[in-house]
């Protein structure tokens, strides 16, 4: 074969090819260990200094922060640990949160589970520094408000905001009326005065709906948000502006505050680094793709190519012997590693679990990243962390449930390992697999977002008011939220064929209900956007130190152009004619491209930051547990 | 008459909106005043809501106002009851779909039956985490609510002295309430919320997603070509962005690319966003102006061409 048929082919090269290529190099984190330095950037800075202050500032401490989640498992790689982190800090320096949702049912689990990976980290933390053990109380620290599920955001986000209280009306854990009586926490929190802070962790752009209406009433109110890299460039413009106070862009950003909440662990962790060898094969695989191009064109041009032979053509299906040896493949070593697992669990009478550091460990010393532990070491670890007059009550309980709850995470982590695998077999098309998995999961989706959604939701916010006001002594005008039942049967004429227009109501009215508040938020968006453009720009100085007055003139002056230029290329009804109006419109369009190269990046993060706790959850928690301990 | 109300229920809620936007811009410039009493400036509302001689003290125009907050608060709380209502849709459509995929013995109706059978495995498993599990915890949490409070408002004392007095206050029945309570959160108890969340619900949900990274990378490889200058300065900015923010590639450009990847995202890519932005608020503004005077048919006539 001559190299130019190989660079052609090269061009044509089969998709499931680069899929094992990109697995292969996301999971080199996870067998090679390796760290590198963590530089915030300066949006990263600015949202821990703002969140800082808040906790070292007395007066500020004394309000409360409304943390907003709005994200789903889906970008859990990039909003998990923005939001995990965040409340770590606030849990550490004591500062009281209240977490609520406007996503269905899934988000808030999915925030839920990771409060609580936030105070065991901090319960870690203190264990591993030789600290007391902070208890964390519900209701005095910290409220969970549960979720109001709203598909349509821009109607709720100024009563979310400005009117917490009643427009959540109950907490979800113990389904009682917010009233200082019942939490503690509520005496500090009356109004939106009281907010220190609104933290909005979301996969779209809520924090900015949140700057266009409750912002737009209270100014002062300081936002600071945390969202997917295909988001974070939308949000920019809002920092700049100053309606945001802080922005987290993305796995990335989570990192860079960590590094910042952490100073003695500034350091790239498996997953990091598991997404930077993604990114610098992505970069590589395009210069070779261009490269192969280049020089197709050029021996193409020459008359030197040959047309490629018919069996090259890509993506053609496996043949289903290949497939059916796969799946038999597959299913001895999935039942190989059950017997394994099972075989030293039962022979050392031992679980597995991801090592925790100890206050007496060694610094110079590396440490497996996996241990095996029997109740009698749970038992001592649980006597070392309880005070002396409690060990004898909560000791040997609590190494019990830690024991079974060991035992329970790790059959989980089978299951999980196999669903995970299941959904992965879609790069290799269509397979039995793949569809077996896709019909547990819409069942399993259906029955969950149907079943918490009315237990979570329904009960206790419409239900419940309902039949408290038919009794003698409750508010007797609650039974009114009878009537959104009128609205609620229309939905299901969307079946007749006759009454079907009466469907056509309620989704009018849902129209209706986004157009309506649409007006004021977007203005509330807009006028900031437009008042912030008109800012001083000389003395300009691009040479200056970063930050200094003359750099930050020089960055808007810069920002300026940029903008202008964006803007001139959509003037479609005036098409210059001289050179220097095709000038222009060219620099425009190269400035419109300069942005789209960072949504590019930006989307780049986000699609890997998702990719990546996958690859390492099958070769670290799941293989890793079994193999490395 | 049909198309007439289908626009009114567009054009109803929307006029309310617009009304407490209005009003909000009224209050805000303070051409009225809102109480002859002192009040907190924000929670003015809720002081209200306490104390009815309070709403004696409001002005004509803060009674109106407070009238239209409230209202505007009970349309939030009612829009997330109406959005759960629907949900019996999806259940009718599965159970149509699947079902009769099931009874004519479609092909894959072996797939059909196991949506049938995770459904009702989930189903039966959160009806007992409701029943059995959240109910009890509850109880428990509710019934030792004050005494844990109490404890949790001694320890935040500072002054030993007072800590001390205010942990003596606590009786033997609270303290039984506070140990109740830790014993029961100490003791393991299978969860299948937990369980199917955590091993299954999460897993598959992040897997899905996570496949874009790999169609991402080879869409990449096969579509990014450096054909044009603007192709050239995309793909430029694009690795500047994605070397610079990122431990590797800062450690492999020694630090050099970090600050002009900084300058890229926050005020390249920032000016870029902020002129397509101004566009978009603006065109929004419009499309909701055309649909709220009902130049938008595409709403109104979408269910009289179905007829």
């Amino acid at each position: 074969m001559r190299p130019i048929d190989f660079v052609q082919r090269l061009q044509n090269i089969d998709r499931r090819l680069i899929y094992v290529v990109v697995a292969i190099v996301l999971g080199i984190p996870c067998v090679v260990k390796f760290s590198l330095p963590i530089f915030a950037d300066r949006y990263s800075r600015k949202t821990f200094e703002v969140i800082d202050r808040i906790t070292r500032d007395p007066v500020e401490k004394e309000k409360v922060v409304l943390v907003l989640s709005n994200w789903g498992p889906a970008s859990e790689g990039e909003n998990g640990p923005q939001l995990q982190y965040v409340l770590q800090h606030l849990l550490r320096r004591g500062v009281r949160f209240m977490l609520c949702s406007t996503g269905d049912a899934v988000p808030w689990a999915v925030a839920d589970a990771y409060l609580e990976k936030a105070i065991v980290a901090e319960k870690q933390r203190a264990y591993q520094l030789g600290e007391p053990i902070p208890e964390f109380v519900y209701g005095v620290d910290y409220l969970k408000l549960g979720f109001n599920f709203c598909t349509v955001f821009e109607p709720v986000a100024k009563t979310l905001v400005l009117d917490t209280r009643s427009f959540y009306a109950k907490d979800i854990v113990l389904r009682k009326e917010l009233t200082d009586e019942n939490f503690p926490l509520l005496e500090h929190f009356h109004g939106v005065e009281d907010l220190a802070l609104v933290y909005v962790v979301s996969h779209t752009e809520d924090a900015r709906i949140i700057c266009g209406t409750a912002k737009r009433q209270v100014p002062e109110l300081l936002v600071a948000t945390a969202v997917t890299g295909i988001t974070a460039n939308d949000m920019y413009p809002y920092v700049k502006s100053g309606q945001l106070c802080g922005l987290l862009n993305s796995s990335r950003g989570a990192s860079e505050y960590k590094s910042l909440l952490e100073p003695g662990d500034v350091r790239t962790n498996a997953r990091d680094n598991s997404q930077s060898l993604g990114k610098l094969l992505l970069l590589v695989l395009v210069v070779l793709g261009n490269l192969a191009y280049l020089l197709t064109r050029r021996a193409e041009r020459a008359g030197t190519l040959r047309p490629l032979p018919l069996h090259s053509k890509p993506m053609s299906d496996l043949p289903k012997t290949a497939l059916r040896m796969l799946g038999y493949s597959f299913a001895a070593f999935y039942l190989g590693t059950i017997g394994l697992e099972l075989y030293n669990d039962i022979s050392s009478h031992t679980v597995p679990r991801h090592r925790v550091a100890r206050a007496d460990d060694d610094e110079n010393k590396v440490y497996p990243a996996h241990e095996r532990m029997n109740r009698e070491d749970l038992l001592a670890e649980q006597e070392a962390q309880l005070d002396d007059t409690e060990v004898a009550r909560r000791a040997q309980v609590r190494a019990d449930a830690g024991y079974a709850l060991l035992i329970e995470g790790r059959i989980g982590e089978f299951v999980a390992a196999l669903m995970t695998i299941g959904i992965l077999a879609f790069l290799l098309g269509e397979n039995k697999l793949y569809r077996v998995t896709e019909a547990i999961m819409v069942g399993a989706a259906m029955a969950y977002t149907v079943f918490d959604n009315v237990n979570k939701q329904l009960v206790p916010r419409w239900i419940q008011p309902i039949v408290e006001g038919t009794q003698r002594d409750g508010n007797h005008w609650n039974v009114l939220w009878a009537l959104l039942l009128i609205p609620g049967v229309l939905w299901y004429f969307v079946y007749s064929k006759k009454y079907r227009w009466l469907n056509q109501l309620v989704v009018a009215m849902f129209v209706g209900l986004v157009v309506g508040p649409e007006f004021g938020n977007r203005l509330g968006q807009l006028v900031p956007q437009i008042v912030d453009c008109v800012q001083p720009i000389w003395p300009i100085w691009p040479f200056a130190a970063d930050g200094a007055l003359g750099w930050r003139h020089f960055e808007h002056f810069t920002f300026l152009v940029i903008m202008i230029l964006s803007l001139t290329y959509f003037i479609f009804f005036l098409r210059p004619k001289t050179k220097a109006g095709k000038g222009v419109i060219t620099a425009g369009r190269l400035a419109m491209m300069i942005g789209f190269g960072v949504m590019f990046a930006n989307t780049v993060n986000t699609r890997l930051a998702w990719l990546s706790p996958r690859i390492s959850y099958l070769l670290d928690d799941w293989l890793g547990k079994l193999f490395a301990s | 008459m049909r198309r007439k109300l289908i626009w009114l229920s567009i054009v109803v809620p929307a006029t309310l909106y617009l009304v407490f936007f209005f009003n909000e811009g009224l209050k805000a410039f303070g051409w009225w005043e809102l109480s002859s009493a002192e009040m907190p400036v924000d929670s003015w509302r809720s002081e209200v809501a306490k104390s009815p001689e309070l709403y004696d003290q409001l002005t004509t125009f803060g009674r109106w106002t407070y009238c239209l907050e409230e209202v505007e608060t009970t349309i939030g709380r009612a829009i997330p009851v109406l959005i759960v209502l629907a949900l019996g849709l999806g259940i009718i459509n599965l159970f149509s779909v699947h079902g009769a995929n099931l009874i004519k013995r479609k092909s894959g109706w072996g797939y059909s039956a196991i949506v049938f059978l995770s459904f009702a495995v989930v189903a039966g498993a959160l009806m007992y985490q409701y029943r059995a599990i959240d109910h009890e915890q509850r109880q428990v949490h509710i019934d030792s609510a004050a005494a844990v409070a109490k404890l949790a408002k001694a320890n935040e004392v500072e002054d030993e002295t007072k800590r001390d007095g205010a942990l003596a206050a606590i009786t033997d029945e609270e303290w039984e309430q506070i140990h109740a309570c830790q014993a029961y959160d100490d003791a393991y108890r299978f969860e299948p919320w937990r369980f199917y969340n955590n091993y299954i619900n999460f897993p598959l949900q992040s897997t899905v997603m996570g496949l874009l990274g790999f169609y991402i990378t080879y869409a990449a490889y096969r579509a990014f070509r450096i054909r044009t200058l603007e192709a050239t300065v995309m793909m430029v900015s694009a690795a500047v962005v994605l070397l610079g923010n990122d431990a590797l590639g800062v450690w492999l450009t020694h630090e050099k690319l970090m600050k002009v990847a900084d300058f890229d995202n926050t005020v390249l890519n920032s000016g870029m966003q902020r002129g397509l932005l101004l566009g978009i608020q603006v065109a929004v503004i419009v499309a909701c102006l055309r649909m709220y005077l009902g130049y938008e048919r595409g709403i109104v006539d979408a269910g009289q061409e179905r007829e």
